[in-house]
């Protein structure tokens, strides 16, 4: 009954406020984003009401030849609906305070579009609804991006579409055999579409997500995009979007098709793509300079796993329990969303430090926890909950993970392929974690690397929204047995995986979160204590020298840092494409380096050359002589007639 | 309510013993080198003297540096707490062999934060070189204890592992526990820096690794990470001798069961103890690209034990 009140205040105030921000005026900008924000926390609500009020229906008084547009909000939409609106929150409350996001009212106007559009693909009931909102996800990411660098946001583009595409063509497929457009009515779809067409289907709407999330080869926009756009539409893209895209993959797959054993071989292909991807990540992320595609390939990691952790889920269902795949499923959605908390944080610490100094290459910053303690607090526990240290919310999921790759003991084929997936696990997250410490040592720790200080004051009102993600960071993983349990009766809603109590009540017994972290705080801070109570004198004195006075390029630099790394995977990177200059009055100088991405230079340069070739043979049969033209339409009439008499 | 007491008394009895240890190791060490060497309790005597002493910190290091020591030495009692000494008896249902794992790398990665603090090349360079081991290492530890879960029935409660390795007998003798312990043993000498893939006595500049992170620390600060080092070769060593060998080990809490558990594991970490005294003697440091050969070997191992769990 209230549902449709609900909704209204959830959607028309950034409706409203959409239509605000395009009028040129000093404070629609303002006035935008404010109605944005009504609009995110009443999202944040969704899962609350959902609790206590059952799943919320409304069917929109519109009508169109592929059916009405109606909405449904389940258990696990209202959940990630939530997490994202938290999100959403954090990063537009930080957007009124940033010097660095775009004065326009348009920008405003976008961010409201992308919470609408987002919203409504993860509740979307209808195909026509769901394939709509998905694409307003693309546009609107799109046109956020547009930043100092266009190219970077037509590469997203054009990638995003060709991802559209295989969802679009994937639900059409599905659409067909169910025979109807409520998307809450499909279930096990897979039976009546048969092994090998659900295979396709599913294949299509994994690569399709995957060129959301980054999955290789379709992650050439990525680290483009996140270092070129501005801080929030990152922040949003790597965050918000991700969990939409991880949503309707997670349904499409166990919801609407159901994984049934014909697929295991595509599963396993599946799991090497994803393997792939996280490995390939983790090393490319551990020669970037720019901290923002540092984030972007990390992006890559962790949606990989959750990738992995889907593509075990199918594995698992050719003679798995099924609390074993409900437990391997709600590890990659805990990662999801876990994710979404963690990344945002980062990415706008990050942010902060880029508007701080002025400065987007880590060669350039280092020292600034002195100068910014606060953001090093804050991007501290973000990384850690990236690097997956106990008791942050990374480590929770990464451990479930584990947990479920352990469990897979005893099933037919798989069991062989599952050390594998704990090798790609730890390599790609030990690499990770590598080029974590790396982001936080270069950026925060050491001498300052630049003379320039730092010329923006912090604005000390962006410390609100992030020490709420910085908390949720830490809260979520001491918790995480009461959002997993949350998680499973989600699952068990969306799929027709009967859920399983035992198993994961038996995982909850082996890590007790609230007591480690209690422990292990206890004891942190009772050193710290008796250190306290019997304190010695300190001095303060230079850093051990040689000698030699040492000037800010005397230490090691991040490209150095990560050498013995690159040495020993050396045949999987490109070439150094460019050394960039640390200082333009002295060529001598050159501190930094950049490598090019193997897959833009093997495989998206060569296609390109390709098809500028194609297009030019295309091209000499225009020669604009209209003689030529009668001669063509003569020609495709006798095709046509001939084709005609023969047929 | 026993295995609170059992494994509290546990942590301070390894705690204590770890000094021990690392002194007799470098008696070992130079007895085999025919030096007289230190005396088995000079450990104790350098902590306490560090303890004692001022500190003196670097201008350019943040609030994170001074908080580092603290961090460390406290993941180290964590683990201590977790990890079975003379009895299988451990306080454990708050962590499991995962999160052993993943506190591990909470202290490498402290550490490695601590050697960036300060801006001091030697610190970069060690923690660079860390990592690159700390990339190889991690895998191949968390897949041999993967192994050992896998090989005692899925399960990774700590406890369990010593009692159900026990109960099962001689069939345990597996292929997998073999080529896990071996992995496991590989894994032990990189993570604590030992030869050759790090030399703990060496103080030259360019082939410090873990030293050269620990250079801008003093005084009670150095005091700390010293002691925290010992303890995680003390915490290395009974993980290897309570999970891989657990022979002897304490499963009740009778008296009898305990002075047993405890001889056998004394003689067990004095023998590891005295294995690694050996290695150390009678092999040179490796050349720093040379190190992925035996980590890569150890990952191998780690992973044809986990295979060889499912195929055999």
């Amino acid at each position: 009954m209230y549902d449709g009140l609900y909704l209204s205040l959830m959607l028309i105030p950034a409706a409203v406020g959409m239509a605000v921000g395009i009028i040129p005026s000093g404070y629609s900008r303002r006035i935008a984003v404010f109605l944005c924000g009504v609009s995110a926390f009443f999202g944040v609500l969704a899962y609350p009401l959902y609790i206590y009020g059952g799943e919320i229906t409304f069917t929109f008084p519109l009508f169109s030849a592929w059916g009405p547009y109606s909405i449904l909000m389940d258990e696990l939409s209202s959940m990630i609906i939530s997490i994202s609106s938290v999100v959403f929150l954090t990063v537009i409350a930080h957007m009124v305070r940033s010097p660095s996001a775009p004065a326009d009212g348009r920008y405003s106007a976008l961010v409201c579009a992308l919470f609408i559009s987002c919203i409504l693909t993860m509740c979307a009931d209808t195909v026509i609804l769901l394939l709509m909102a998905w694409e307003a996800v693309t546009l609107s990411t799109f046109l956020m991006a547009s930043g100092r660098d266009h190219t970077a946001a037509w590469k997203f583009l054009v990638i995003a579409h060709i991802g559209g595409l295989m969802v679009i063509s994937g639900f059409l497929v599905m659409m067909h055999y169910a025979g109807g457009h409520v998307l809450s009515s499909w279930s096990d779809l897979g039976v009546t579409m048969g092994p090998l067409v659900s295979c396709g289907v599913v294949a299509l709407l994994f690569m399709g997500f995957g060129t959301k999330l980054g999955l290789v080869p379709f992650h050439a926009w990525m680290p483009d995009l996140y270092a070129s756009a501005p801080t929030h539409t990152s922040a949003l893209v790597s965050t918000v979007s991700s969990n939409v895209a991880v949503l309707i993959l997670f349904k499409g797959i166990f919801g609407y098709i159901g994984a049934s054993d014909g697929m295991y071989i595509l599963a396993i292909i599946m799991m090497a793509a994803s393997s792939f991807t996280a490995v390939w990540s983790a090393l490319e992320s551990l020669v970037q300079t720019e901290p923002k595609r540092i984030l972007a390939y990390s992006s890559m990691e962790n949606m990989a796993l959750v990738l992995l952790c889907f593509s075990l889920g199918i594995l698992f269902s050719n003679g798995g329990s099924p609390g074993l795949i409900t437990v391997v499923l709600i590890a990659g959605l805990f990662h999801t969303i876990n994710h979404s908390v963690f990344k945002s944080l980062m990415i706008l610490t990050v942010g902060s430090v880029e508007d701080c100094t002025g400065e987007t290459a880590m060669e350039k910053m280092g020292g600034l926890a002195k100068i910014m303690p606060v953001f090093s607090v804050m991007a501290l526990v973000a990384v850690l909950s990236m690097a997956a240290i106990p008791p942050f919310n990374g480590f929770a999921s990464e451990w479930l993970m584990i947990q479920s790759m352990m469990g897979g003991e005893g099933i037919h084929v798989t069991e062989i392929l599952l050390p594998l997936g704990v090798a790609v696990l730890g390599i790609s997250g030990m690499m990770a974690a590598v080029s974590y410490a790396r982001l936080y040592g270069f950026m925060f720790l050491g001498r300052p690397r630049s003379e320039k200080n730092v010329s923006a004051k912090v604005d000390t009102a962006t410390f609100v929204p992030m020490s709420v993600l910085a908390i949720l960071c830490l809260g979520m993983g001491i918790f995480y047995s009461q959002i997993t349990e949350r998680l499973a009766v989600g699952v068990a809603a969306a799929t027709s995986i009967p859920s399983d109590g035992p198993f994961l009540d038996n995982l909850s017994g082996t890590l007790n979160m609230p007591l480690l972290a209690g422990i292990l705080l206890t004891i942190v801070f009772a050193v710290y204590a008796l250190n306290r109570i019997f304190r010695k004198k300190s001095a303060r004195s230079p850093t051990w020298d040689c000698g030699t006075p040492l000037d800010e390029n005397m230490q090691y630099s991040s490209v150095g840092f990560s050498q013995p790394l690159v040495r020993v995977f050396h045949p999987l990177y490109g070439d150094v494409i460019e050394a960039l200059d640390g200082d333009s009055s002295d060529k001598r100088k050159k501190y930094s380096i950049r490598f090019a991405e193997p897959f833009v230079e093997h495989l998206y340069v060569p296609l390109g050359n390709l098809l500028m070739r194609g297009a030019k043979q295309v091209g000499r049969t225009q020669n604009g002589n209209i003689q030529t033209y009668f001669g063509y339409i003569l020609a495709v009439l006798v095709v046509l007639l001939v084709a005609v008499r023969f047929i | 309510m026993i295995d609170l007491v059992l494994s509290v008394i546990q942590a301070i009895m390894m705690i204590a013993l770890a000094p021990l240890f690392a002194g007799i190791l470098n008696k070992a060490k130079a007895r085999m080198q025919h030096r007289a060497g230190s005396s088995i309790f000079q450990p104790y005597r350098d902590v306490a003297k560090l303890m004692r002493k001022s500190e003196n910190i670097s201008e350019s290091s943040s609030w994170l540096f001074r908080f580092i020591p603290y961090v460390c030495f406290g993941s180290m009692l964590l683990l201590s707490l977790m990890t079975p000494f003379f009895s299988a008896y451990v306080a454990a249902p708050y962590g499991d062999l995962i999160s052993m794992v993943y506190i591990f790398t909470l202290y490498r990665f402290m550490m490695v934060l601590g050697g960036l603090e300060g801006g001091s090349v030697f610190g970069g360079m060690g923690g660079s070189r860390e990592m690159m081991m700390s990339v190889l290492i991690e895998p191949s530890l968390l897949l041999s204890l993967m192994a050992l879960a896998g090989l005692t029935g899925g399960s990774t409660m700590i406890g369990d592992i010593p009692r159900e390795l026990i109960g099962m007998g001689a069939i345990v003798l597996t292929p997998a526990l073999v080529l896990a312990a071996s992995s496991f043993f590989i894994t032990l000498l990189a993570e604590n820096s030992r030869v050759p893939f790090d030399n703990p006595a060496t103080h030259l500049e360019l082939t410090m690794v873990h030293e050269g992170m620990l250079i801008e620390y003093s005084g009670r600060g150095l005091g700390l990470m010293d002691l925290s080092s010992m303890m995680r070769l003390m915490i290395f060593s009974s993980m290897f001798c309570t999970m891989f060998f657990p022979w002897g080990i304490a499963l009740t809490a009778s008296p009898s069961a305990v002075l047993i558990g405890l001889a056998s594991i004394l003689i067990k970490v004095l023998l590891v103890t005295l294995a690694i005294a050996l290695i150390e003697s009678y092999l040179a440091k490796y050349r720093l690209f040379r190190l992925p050969n035996l980590l890569t070997a150890s990952f191998a191992l780690s992973l044809l034990a986990m295979i060889s769990l499912y195929i055999l």
